[in-house]
């Protein structure tokens, strides 16, 4: 019998950039990797492009944490999230150098499974 | 059920977008039927229901216990308690966390089944009140 899911999210990372995002550290503090949507060091992710973390957690009274360190030319992107047992979800980013968080959506609907779009562009960009 | 028992049945109704996950449970008299005993780290789905039922087992004993849930906002508590001694006496407490809320309707209390009682308990989110079993 499949495990019950009790806490769920994904977050979604769109490189708004014209770099490449290159994963340099990742670890799932408590929960696991949503199986298809794991995050491995030295992974790249393309230029325009988009990719998603899946974390979850099978376990009672456990949530989720989890982080992505992204390196580029310009700098970095360190991305943490945190959906508690009890509590709502957190979705943080941090920026260096030429790199700016450009939006946190977050769609909280099913407070249990989270889905969050993390957009990261470039400081300089104007729209 | 044996005559002069006393049974209570609990549903849930979850009007939420909660993943309600049962974390304890138990029966201080009777015992949980066992079709419809609790289990832990059961779930109770976004808009869904779930129903437990607490019998007694003798004479002279009453239908009590717990059942406690959690959710991303905090714990739902329901408690009940239909006496032997004064079947007329049905006691009940459902507490919510902050940002939840409920309406308890006790169904056989219109019925004149005083030896089992269902209570309904429908969880909703705080703000939004039912009007389906406003009394």
């Amino acid at each position: 019998m499949a495990a019950i899911v009790y806490r769920w999210a994904r977050v979604v990372l769109q490189n708004s950039t014209n770099e490449l995002l290159t994963i340099e550290g990742t670890e799932v503090l408590t929960g696991v990797w949503t199986r298809g949507c794991e995050a491995h060091n030295g992974e790249v992710i393309d230029r325009q492009s988009a990719r998603a973390f899946g974390t979850e957690s099978t376990e009672l009274q456990r949530g989720i944490s989890a982080y992505v360190r992204l390196g580029s030319v310009s700098g970095y992107a360190h991305l943490r999230w945190v959906l508690p047992w009890v509590g709502d979800f957190r979705c943080e980013v941090e920026t260096t150098d030429g790199l700016r968080t450009a939006s946190v959506l977050v769609n909280d609907e099913d407070p249990a499974a989270i889905a969050a779009l993390v957009t990261i562009a470039p400081r300089a960009s104007k729209r | 059920m044996n005559i002069g028992a006393r049974r209570v049945e609990v549903v849930l109704q979850n009007n939420t977008n909660e993943l309600l996950t049962i974390e304890g449970f138990s029966t201080l008299q009777g015992q949980f039927r066992p079709e419809y005993a609790p289990k832990r780290g059961a779930v109770v789905e976004k808009q869904g229901s779930a129903k437990w039922a607490c019998e007694s087992m003798g004479d002279h004993e009453g239908a009590q216990g717990y059942v406690r849930l959690g959710s991303t906002k905090g714990y739902v508590h329901i408690t009940w308690l239909l006496s032997y001694d004064d079947a007329s006496r049905f006691e009940h407490t459902v507490e919510t966390p902050a940002k939840l809320a409920c309406d308890v309707y006790v169904a056989d209390e219109e019925t004149g089944s005083l030896d089992a009682r269902v209570m309904l308990v429908t969880l909703m989110r705080e703000g939004e009140r039912t009007r389906a079993f406003a009394r």
